[in-house]
């Protein structure tokens, strides 16, 4: 029924198609993607280890697998020295020094609590293995072998079991969710909950009356991670007495904080610090020598040559120069960030200058301005539409740089995160954080472009804004004015939303590394 | 009046859809079929993921010629001539293979091994998860955390040439008490420094640790970015040359049997190629003897040396930092015990360093990681 077609050469869609087709934009490759985890499962992922050599969580192809439980199948049956064993063995009757001598291979305790334990196929290499010289008869042990022998549990040699999964390299969307969900969630190590002196020290200063320190002296020294929060509150709990608890557990907890590696929120923050600070330095010197460049013919054939030699140097070859002159720390990232940045930037700026329409120029020069005020009054007004759009794309560029940037020096932020799970094999939390930083990176973005559209609103869009957006962003251009009414300045050209379009596309862009 | 029928947007949706699910579609016809093909002794199938029949060489730096049989003279080169491609990097006992690369080892054995040389460690382990190599040479506690592999035989176990350098004024590991140490977090060099704090009586959280790569580390503790840093020989070496007045704090040396090094296979691969395993496990020994045989020590050590660019004497007085692991002691170090003697015991430890860092949270069941077998086969004839 309606007249207007989906294909409409020129003309735009109906508010209601276009936002279906956004979020197509996003449900479709999503979709592709939950379909493809469906169907395409080749790899194994394992959840027993078995008596294989794949570890859990590994993912193996199905052909490796089977491969390694038919030759678990072929091998003997072995004897293993589990912690019960172990245990029935203290009463066997044995004399202390076979005891003794056989702590060499009893079962260890892990700090999950679970025991690693050792096995055996023969007597021979039960032997071999606990005599302190393989080859001599021991004493000790030789005669009591068969007591041993006894205690020990036989096992068959337990196949690899796992379930059906998608390549390694390749999570299923679901997976990834939960990575995302666990990443914010899990307490980073070394996180958690210690009493030390000073923070005793602190708490005297906050006034907790001394009857009360002196209770806590006896839990001063022990760490409780972040996730014994409870067994922390507990302790403290049967230290004080329940009106003194309630009274300052707040102010003990706060104070026993102990911070370890920064949770991810704060590495995000982190990460989005340094973009700001790379893109500012760029930025302070790039746009007014851009500007300069593209009004004044001099400085443009001054600069630009050699910063278009500089701007295909790739930045991370410059990583080990700049650890060593500035460091380890958030600087050599900045450094990073503005050697990818600054060179791109004072070309665009310039070829966006050089786009202004010239009549403009000649109507004002016709007016009687003098230079300065061409500059000033005309120039820069009439490219701040297109000059914005351009810092938005070359924001954008400089998060790209971002993984390289903060490898160097010291690893920090979201990228030592990706690169770390990567390592791990944990592909799914590394997908999490390449999505974490596209989400932050399209929503700010968005953010900026809704608010172009109060700063500018000369400039003609395709969509329009209603409501509480508009409102908002009306209020918040309008205090950016300085409660001024926008200069009626007719418009260099159209600035679509999602801009990739326009002056700023046509400048020569190397792509980035 | 207009009959004419739209081109409807929902088939151009489904086209679209289907459209870019038909690569993966079609990926995924191949690898099953790939998968089922090479249940097999398949003599095309050389690495672990099926659809990676042409591994190529990702190594960053390697410029010396490839040692490839097939075309040569000697040796018949295997029943189905499958190329094993083993990773390694600048640690003294893994250099010992290079001399069987450069003295024709391998051809005389009849196995075609392709030494890929990575000029970072982490790099080389990297490659090894990404199933572009066969073996890597890699310390037993990192393999915990690498993709699945099964030790064949030990190289050697770090007896110094692991180390804790501190800067001026930093004098012992009690004076790391606050301070910063730089090194690669969970590698080799972080579980000697919880060895060091633990024989020092001290806690993890007593020192700040700084993520830095091992071979940035000579850098970061020049400009004073750390007051100590961790590094394995040439790296340290070149760290306590370079910065004025740094000393070492704590070296392997005083926890023999901490650092395990091996030849590390994947799984599926040993099954196939046992016969070509062994053989390399005998070039390994062969290669020992070549080092410890006096009259070809010095150009043992000449071609060694000349791997990581250092100079002959500067190794050689570095050696012993690195206790090479020969026949007897391998047989000595793959006997089962939960002392740290034994490559057991150094894995179950390395298992609950990972444990307490929360690496993972279930424990690995390290005692299926060790392949004694190819050893005592070779150690028999």
């Amino acid at each position: 029924m309606s007249r207007s077609s989906w294909f409409a050469i020129r003309a735009p869609l109906s508010s209601h198609r276009a936002t279906i087709a956004k979020c197509a934009a996003f449900l479709l490759p999503l979709a592709t993607w939950a379909f493809i985890c469906l169907v395409w499962v080749p790899d194994v992922i394992i959840t027993d280890q078995g008596d294989g050599p794949y570890k859990r969580d590994d993912r193996v192809p199905r052909a490796d697998v089977e491969l390694a439980n038919a030759t678990l199948g072929a091998q003997p049956p072995q004897f293993r020295l589990t912690e019960a064993a172990w245990q029935s063995l203290q009463t066997a009757g044995l004399p202390a020094s076979t005891l003794t001598k056989l702590e060499a291979v009893k079962p260890t305790r892990q700090p999950n609590g679970e025991f690693q334990t050792l096995s055996w196929v023969d007597q021979k290499t039960l032997l071999k293995d606990v005599r302190d010289d393989p080859n001599e008869k021991d004493p000790d042990l030789d005669p009591y072998v068969d007591t041993i022998w006894n205690h020990l549990e036989k096992e068959t040699k337990q196949p690899e079991v796992g379930d059906p999964s998608t390549v390694i390299w390749l999570p299923s969307p679901w997976r990834v969710a939960k990575a995302f969900y666990h990443a914010f969630v899990v307490p980073p190590n070394g996180t958690g909950y210690k009493l030390t002196s000073d923070s005793i020290d602190a708490l005297r200063k906050d006034g907790l009356p001394e009857s009360v320190l002196s209770k806590l002296k006896p839990l001063e020294g022990k760490l409780f991670a972040y996730a014994d929060r409870d067994k922390f509150e507990e302790q403290l709990g049967a230290a004080l007495g329940p009106d003194e608890l309630q009274h300052h557990q707040k102010q003990i907890l706060k104070r026993a904080y102990v911070k370890g590696d920064p949770w991810l929120h704060e590495s995000l923050w982190h990460s989005c610090q340094i973009i700001f600070w790379g893109f500012l330095v760029s930025a302070v010197v790039g746009v007014p020598l851009g500007i300069l460049c593209g009004t004044f013919d001099l400085f443009s054939k001054l600069t630009e040559p050699f910063i278009d030699f500089v701007r295909y140097m790739p930045a991370p070859a410059f990583a080990v120069l700049c650890t060593a002159i500035l460091g380890i720390n958030d600087g050599p990232k900045i450094a990073i960030i503005w050697i990818g940045t600054f060179f791109q930037m004072v070309l665009v700026v310039a070829n966006t200058t050089r786009q202004f329409d010239p009549a403009l120029l000649e109507a004002a020069q016709t007016l009687g301005a003098t230079k300065r005020t061409l500059l000033t009054k005309v120039i820069l007004p009439g490219i701040l539409p297109n000059l914005y759009n351009d810092m938005r794309i070359l924001i954008g560029w400089a998060w790209t740089y971002l993984i390289v940037a903060e490898l160097i020096g010291a690893s920090s932020g979201i990228s030592y995160f990706i690169n770390l799970q990567g390592r791990y094999r944990h592909f799914e939390n590394a997908y999490a954080g390449i999505i974490m930083i596209g989400i932050i990176g399209l929503t700010f973005d968005q953010l900026l472009a809704t608010l172009a559209r109060f700063l500018f609103p000369w400039v003609p869009r395709s969509d329009r804004g209603s409501g509480a957006w508009a409102s908002f962003f009306g209020a918040l251009a309008y205090l950016l004015r300085g409660g001024r009414k926008p200069s009626a300045v007719s418009d260099p050209g159209p600035a679509p939303a999602f801009a990739t379009a326009g002056p700023a596309a046509a400048a020569p862009k190397a792509p980035p590394p | 009046m207009n009959n004419r029928k739209h081109f409807s947007p929902l088939f151009a949706a489904c086209g679209l859809f289907v459209f870019s699910a038909l690569p993966m579609l079609l990926m995924s016809c191949t690898a099953s079929s790939t998968t089922a093909s090479s249940k097999e002794e398949d003599t095309k199938h050389q690495g672990p993921s099926p659809k990676d029949t042409s591994l190529k060489d990702t190594s960053p730096k390697d410029t010396s010629p490839k040692d490839t049989a097939k075309g040569g003279g000697g040796g018949e080169g295997g029943g189905g001539g499958a190329t094993l491609k083993i990773g390694y990097s600048d640690w003294p006992g893994w250099l010992v293979l290079e001399i069987g690369k450069q003295k024709g080892f391998f051809k005389d054995a009849g196995v075609d091994v392709e030494l890929v040389w990575f000029g970072d460690y982490g790099a080389s382990i990297d490659a090894y998860t990404a199933g572009k190599l066969d073996g890597i040479m890699i310390d037993c506690a990192s393999s915990l955390t690498a993709k699945s592999s099964v030790i064949i035989f030990l190289t050697d176990y770090s007896n110094g040439n692991d180390m804790l350098i501190g800067k001026k004024g930093v004098d012992s590991i009690k004076d790391l008490k606050g301070k910063t140490v730089g090194l690669e977090e969970n590698l080799v060099e972080h579980l000697l420094l919880a060895k060091a704090l633990e024989m020092n009586g001290m806690e993890e959280g007593d020192v700040k640790l700084k993520k830095v790569k091992t071979e940035d580390t000579t850098a970061v503790l020049k400009s004073g970015g750390a007051d100590a840093i961790g590094a394995w020989y040439p790296i340290s070496g070149r760290t306590l040359t370079e910065v004025a007045d740094s000393k070492k704090l704590f070296t392997s040396a005083e926890a023999p049997g901490l650092i395990f090094d091996a030849l590390q296979v994947d799984p599926a691969s040993l099954t196939k190629h046992r016969d070509d395993w062994k053989k390399v496990v005998g070039v390994w020994f062969k290669c020992l003897e070549y080092l410890n045989d006096k009259n070809t020590h010095e150009d043992a050590v000449k071609i060694m040396a000349k791997r990581i660019e250092a100079k002959p004497e500067d190794l050689e007085n570095n050696l012993k930092g690195t206790f090479l692991l020969d026949g007897p002691g391998n047989q000595k170090a793959m006997r089962k015990r939960k002392t740290l003697d034994s490559v057991y015991g150094s894995l179950q430890n390395a298992d609950a360093f990972y444990l307490k860092r929360k690496v993972y949270d279930k424990s690995v069941k390290t005692e299926n990681m060790v392949d004694p077998s190819l050893v005592e086969e070779v150690l028999k004839k």
